[in-house]
């Protein structure tokens, strides 16, 4: 079972070199690797395919509990310097995300803003209607006050 | 990770994918137990329809049973909603983490000696 509903989070970011720069960073293996990952690991890019439909493949591989996740995606939306879309699914959990960068110019900054969204049963979307994770927040708030003697 | 945490990930996701299943779990976050009855009331569903969806619930580990002579009590597990909570907090801290040294990289290269014309 890969299918579920909607999940999503969003995190910006204001980077002070122009878009052209920043698509380089989200594009280039090389460079992909030196800011990727969580605290502590080390990433390596086997493959960026950069066009519609090719291959990302990436290694995490992270120390502290001498493990490497690998990670693939594929490329569903190229726009230079304004926007990236790609699929991504790890191993070791059995879902399959898309997650979305684009880019707008600020000055000479820019504004990214990462969308990174579960995969979506066309079925539940109508349903979820993006409400779904404040639910699930106030349900865990809740689950939390239950807990509480 | 270990793998079966991803599958149970699945299963919650897959479980609260559904407008009458949250709504049942919804209503006993508000009242923690609740009878099958109660826990469904409002939806339009056979007994063997919201049968099948506390069996669901059931699966995933958001809701236990226990049978009071002809009762049957549900209970919301919200350890489980917690799993999935985290979840989502531990790839927003990765992104926001990844995102902080993606700025140093790209700045790193503007300050570079251009090897090409590009503006």
């Amino acid at each position: 079972m890969t299918t579920t509903p909607e999940l999503a989070l969003d995190v910006q970011q204001m980077i002070e070199a122009r878009p052209e720069t920043v698509f380089r960073a989200l594009t280039e293996p090389d460079l992909y690797a030196r800011w990727f990952g969580p605290p502590g690991s080390a990433v390596t890019a086997d493959e960026m395919d950069l066009r519609l439909g090719g291959r990302l493949g990436l290694q995490i591989h992270i120390p502290t509990v001498d493990m490497t996740v690998g990670i693939e995606g594929f490329y569903e939306v190229i726009e230079p310097s304004r926007l990236l879309v790609h699929t991504r699914g790890s191993m070791d959990e059995d879902l399959v995300t898309t997650v979305r960068f684009e880019l707008e110019p600020q000055g000479m900054s820019t504004r990214l803003t990462v969308h990174h969204k579960g995969f979506v049963d066309p079925v539940d979307l109508e349903q979820n209607d993006g409400g779904w994770r404040d639910l699930l927040a106030s349900l865990a708030d809740l689950g939390r006050a239950l807990e509480e003697p | 990770m270990a793998n079966n945490t991803g599958d149970e990930l699945d299963d919650i996701f897959t479980a609260l994918g559904d407008a009458s299943r949250r709504r049942i779990v919804a209503r006993l976050a508000r009242s923690g137990e609740l009878r099958v009855g109660d826990a469904s009331d409002g939806l339009e569903l056979s007994p063997a329809g919201i049968s099948k969806h506390v069996k669901v619930l059931e699966r995933a580990g958001l809701v236990s049973r226990r049978v009071e002579g002809r009762r049957h009590v549900l209970r919301l597990e919200s350890e489980r909603l917690l799993l999935a909570e985290d979840w989502i907090d531990r790839y927003r801290s990765i992104w926001t983490d990844s995102l902080t040294r993606l700025a140093e990289v790209a700045v790193a290269l503007e300050s570079e000696p251009p090897d090409n014309k590009e503006k």
